[in-house]
This record gives C-alpha cells, structure tokens and sequence, in this order.
C-alpha cells in the first residue's frame, strides 16, 4: 500500500517535473533562441491572397462598432478582403450596427441567425460564416478585440509556405488597469504568448491557434468538415485536427491584436471554466489520434500530448499535495523530505494560466514591463482560482459523460467596452 | 541588443532578444558556490543559537546538542513532553536556498545587466531566505510548545517548504524588474 502510494506521487512529480523542463526550455527559447521570426513585409509585398474575416458577434453592440471602425482602417487592399458579421441571435443592437456598416461598405456583409438557429455557440457561428465567405484564408476575430492595421498582411505572410494550415497573432491586454483580475490576466498573456507561444513556434513544436486572431485556410477548414459544433474549444480542436491533417500551425509574433480582458473574478471563473473544460473535452478527444499519428514529429507528439494535458495539471498538483500529506504525516523518511522540498517548484508549473511563474516573468522582462513583474507572486492566487476551475470542470465534463448529456454548453464572456477609455 | 524601437512603437512590439552573458554566469556560480559552502558549514548551527537563544527569552526551556548529523533542540512542551528537532539540510531552509540559487543562476545572471547589481540581488535574497528561515522555526516551535507535536506536524507541513517558495518567487520578481529598470534607462 505504501509502495503504491509512493509510486502515485513519484508519477506525478514525475509529470510536473516535465512541465517544469518544459516552459523552462520556453524560457531559455524566448530568451536566447537568435533565430528570429521572418519579417512579413518580405513575402507581403509579393504574396496577397484573397481574405475573408469572420466576426461572430453575440450582444457586442458595445464592442462591435469599435472592431468594424477598424476594419475600415485596415491597410490591406481593400478588394482582397471581405468582412463577414454574423449576427448570432443578439437581443441588442448588435445586428443595427453592423448593418449600418455594411450599408456604407461594401466589402462588409452582415449574416444574421434568427433566434431559433443562433445562439448555440461559436463554432456554430462561424461555419455559417464560412458559408458566406469567399476568401482563401479565413480570419477570425472576436468583437471585443482591437487589431494593429497591417495585421492581416502579417497574419497572411506566412500562408505562402503551403505547410501552413493555420496562423494565430499575438493577443495583448487593452484594459490591464483596470482592476486586479485585468492585471493578473495581462501577465498570465504575456507568459503565454511571447514566451510560450513563440517558443513552441521557434522550436517547431505545436503552437496553439486561439479562437481569435487566427487565420486558417479555407481549402482546408473546408477539408475538415468546418469548425466542430461539438467542441466548446473550437481553437484548440482546429489546432490538432490541423496538425492530424499533416499541416502546422504558425504563430506570429509581431501581428498584436488588443483584447478587452475579464475584470472580475466571476467573468474569469466563467471564461477559464469554459476553456478548461473544452480543453478537456479535446485531450479526450485527440489523446490516442496524437499518440498514433504518422503526421506529427515525436516532438510534435510530446508537445501535444503535453499541451493536451495541461488543464489536468492543476488537479495533478492537488493530487499529488494530498498523497505527499498522506507520506509526509504518516511514513515520512528522510529521502521523501527532499522530494517534499521540491514540490513546490513543480506546483508553480501550473501557476498562472499554465505557465510558469519565471515564463511569465521572462515575457515580462523581454517586454519591458517593469511593474507588472511586481505583481509575478500573486499568480499565486489565480492557480488556486485555476485549480477549483479545472476540478469543477473535469467534475462536470465526467458527468456529462456518464449521463450522456450533451457536453455543449457556451457560457459567453459579456463584454462592456470599458477598453475603449485606454485607447 | 538586436532591434530598436522607434518611439512610437508600443513597448511590447518592442522585438528583443539578447545574447547570454556566460562569464556573468560563471562568476555568478562561483559567487553562489561559495556563499552556499559558507551556509552550509556554518547555518545550521547559526540559526540553531538563534532559535535557542529567542525561545529561552520567551522562558521556554530549549536544551541544544549536537549530533553526528546535524545541530538538535530539545525543546519541553507545555505539556511536559520533550520534542526532539533535528535540524536537517531541508528543515533549516538550506534546501530552499539551493532552490532559489539555483533559479536565480539560470534565470537572472545570463541577462543583459550589471554583475554588481546580479550579486547584490542574489545576496539580499540569501539573507532573506536566512531571515525567514529564522522566522519559521522559531514559529513552528512556538506552534509545538503551546499546541503539542501534532500540531508540529501540521505547522511544518504549512509552512514549509510551501511558503519558503512565496520568498523566492518575490525576490526573483523584485530582481528582474531591477533588471528590466536598469535596461530601460540604458536604451531611454
């Protein structure tokens, strides 16, 4: 009993441990690696392809004006690209709003879903948008973000190397000053995507696409089948079908795109409930087709299997605090006090939104953000938020599963513009 | 440094990365090295006087011997019964401080800043690793003389090594935004 006991706990030390070599090769990476990134502007110039953005907005009416003034400002020519707002069943203006935009340009199209076929999430959305779009690539924002004007040309770039299936920019946190949780948020941001994202990229592992600020082409979303109505996170299951399907994923430093980030602990319970829970889903989803497939490198596969798992690491460090309870009261020796030690390096694995506490201080410094490293060790409180969210939602994706109610449940991030008053 | 940036660009578009500085990373493992040997020989039997010393102040009877181990208290309890406190290399914080060397070598010494600046960061935390570490026996003891050793237990399993890493992270964080405020004023 004792053995097994031991074992368990040696296994999730184990699994931490690799997160830990994991982000701290990230670290390193995003630090020292000197291979740049390609400047867009060389294949910009030369390769244009057709674009359709798609929009999917759900009661943004305050949001929505702010992205389609931008779309205007876009640098890319103009009859190259098509915006596509799919109204999804708003109760408010949303719909008004884009309509008066599509009156007045007219390479904004608006597709409004009554209440009936709306309202049953993004990726939903978003397939009714690619119905309607006639781009080569397809790019998506959320109504909430706010993209530099030569985004698109940066974002497209990198669709001239035809391995390229899918693309994702850099998402940076417009209203960081406005409270505590916007603060925590930015960091966890900066970690994940300087650091981390462009590392994955640097090294050719899997950098993920997120549901926004990502372009894919339609040649294969379409191959595909289209966004899975299914998955609650629609980005990370495009990630490793797009990878299944033998293309990769590119992450693009230098194309920012501004989010309105969450202000309060109940919108960031939701919002990570929400991604924890998708993410699950995917890592049940694509656990074995990762393991088996022929298409990915054996770096590739354990970058996947890796990322997959994350949103199980927070209940692995739990796990793993209450077996080293057990040990540590009961049949404590003096090797396991030095294993004891170290837990605490491998719990900050997951602090943050799964990155370690040094990645995110090392995007930080890379950044130059001086007093938002200041605010590194509360991280701490945002793994503990995070730990109760991945129980709740491992919880509830495993009574979904046993009852066989369906797992689909979009829980949308309400939005109130205050990002606009930082602009 | 690579890139420039031009002044209207945000900070964050700012595109940077540096080249490691080896030799400030030698010297920084020297620096730690031995720092670290001088804890090691004489910290333990440091923090053991001090402990003694503060609790017999507080009129708790406190007995300190030696073992072929490491340094031993003998602290009675409220309740008559003697705890026996075997001060090891990972009781004493030694451990903890090994973590922090080590985290700060690899992540801080290879940037881009002063060596002086890298050396006092690494000493301030030393002493305040040192300093909590003080702070925390002599609370787990406290905790053990009014409470029984149960409570011992449960304090020590509280309060280290979980809390001991909140010090290190601050002071990692306080270092690098050092860095990042003397790298600034260098490139402003």
């Amino acid at each position: 009993m004792v053995l097994i006991v031991y074992f368990i706990f040696l296994f999730f030390v184990l699994v931490m441990f690799s997160y830990l070599v994991r982000h701290y090769l990230f670290s390193l990476t995003a630090l020292y690696r000197q291979k740049g990134q390609s400047l867009y502007t060389l294949h910009g110039l030369s390769f244009r392809p057709t674009v359709s953005i798609l929009i999917p907005a759900k009661d943004e009416e305050t949001v929505l004006g702010r992205l389609l003034h931008r779309m205007t400002e876009l640098t890319y020519p103009k009859d190259k690209m098509d915006v596509i707002v799919i109204d999804d069943a708003s109760t408010d203006n949303t719909g008004r709003i884009a309509d008066e935009f599509a009156k007045a340009y007219d390479y904004i199209k608006v597709v409004h879903r009554s209440v009936g076929i709306g309202g049953k999430g993004k990726p939903n959305a978003l397939n009714d948008g690619r119905k309607h779009a006639k781009g080569e690539i397809l790019i998506c924002f959320d109504s909430d973000y706010y993209p530099q004007v030569d985004i698109i040309e940066k974002l497209t770039a990198y669709f001239v190397d035809p391995e390229v299936g899918a693309v994702q920019g850099r998402v940076t946190v417009l209203n960081e000053n406005s409270t505590w949780v916007s603060r925590l948020v930015a960091i966890e941001r900066i970690g994940g995507y300087r650091v981390d994202q462009l590392a994955r990229d640097n090294l050719g592992l899997i950098p993920q696409c997120g549901g926004t600020v990502c372009g894919v082409r339609r040649d294969l979303i379409e191959l595909l089948g289209g966004w899975d109505n299914e998955s609650i996170t629609e980005d990370t299951d495009l990630t490793f079908r797009v990878y299944l399907a033998g293309c990769k994923v590119r992450y693009v430093n230098e194309a920012e795109c501004y989010e309105e980030a969450v202000e309060t602990w109940r919108a960031y319970w939701r919002q990570r409930h929400r991604w924890a829970k998708g993410h699950m889903q995917c890592c049940f989803k694509h656990f074995l087709p990762v393991l088996k497939s022929r298409n990915l490198r054996l770096r590739e596969k354990v970058d996947g299997l890796l990322l997959l798992n994350v949103y199980f690491v927070p209940i692995f460090v739990c796990l793993s605090w209450l077996l080293g309870a057990a040990i540590f009261f009961f049949w404590s020796t003096n090797w396991f006090e030095s294993v004891w030690s170290l837990l605490p390096v491998f719990l900050y694995s997951s602090v943050g939104n799964f990155a370690l506490f040094f990645e995110v201080g090392v995007g930080v410094y890379l950044d130059r953000r001086v007093r938002l490293s200041w605010l590194i060790p509360l991280l701490l409180f945002s793994f503990f938020f995070n730990t109760l969210i991945c129980f709740k939602a491992f919880l509830d994706l495993c009574f979904s599963k046993l009852v066989g109610k369906k797992v689909h449940n979009w829980g949308k991030t309400v939005h109130n513009g205050g990002g606009t008053k930082w602009f | 440094m690579r890139a420039s940036r031009t002044p209207n660009q945000p900070i964050w578009e700012f595109r940077y990365r540096e080249k490691p500085r080896i030799l400030h990373l030698m010297v920084g493992s020297a620096v730690s090295a031995l720092s670290y040997a001088f804890l090691w020989l004489n910290f333990r039997f440091l923090i053991s006087d001090a402990v003694t010393q503060m609790l017999s102040a507080g009129q708790i009877f406190v007995t300190k011997s030696f073992t072929s181990e490491a340094p031993q208290l003998v602290v009675r309890l409220l309740d008559g019964s003697d705890l026996t406190l075997v001060l090891t290399w990972q009781r004493s914080g030694l451990g903890s401080i090994a973590i922090f060397a080590v985290l700060f070598l690899f992540l801080v010494f290879p940037l881009q800043c002063s060596i002086w600046r890298k050396i006092a960061w690494l000493e301030l935390g030393f002493i305040i690793g040192l300093t909590w570490s003080f702070i925390r026996l002599s609370i787990t003891v406290l905790v053990a003389y009014c409470f029984g050793t149960g409570a011992f237990a449960a304090s020590e399993f509280f309060a280290w090594p979980f809390t001991d890493f909140l010090w290190m992270v601050s002071v990692w964080s306080l270092a690098l935004s050092a860095m990042v405020s003397a790298k600034c004023k260098q490139v402003s």
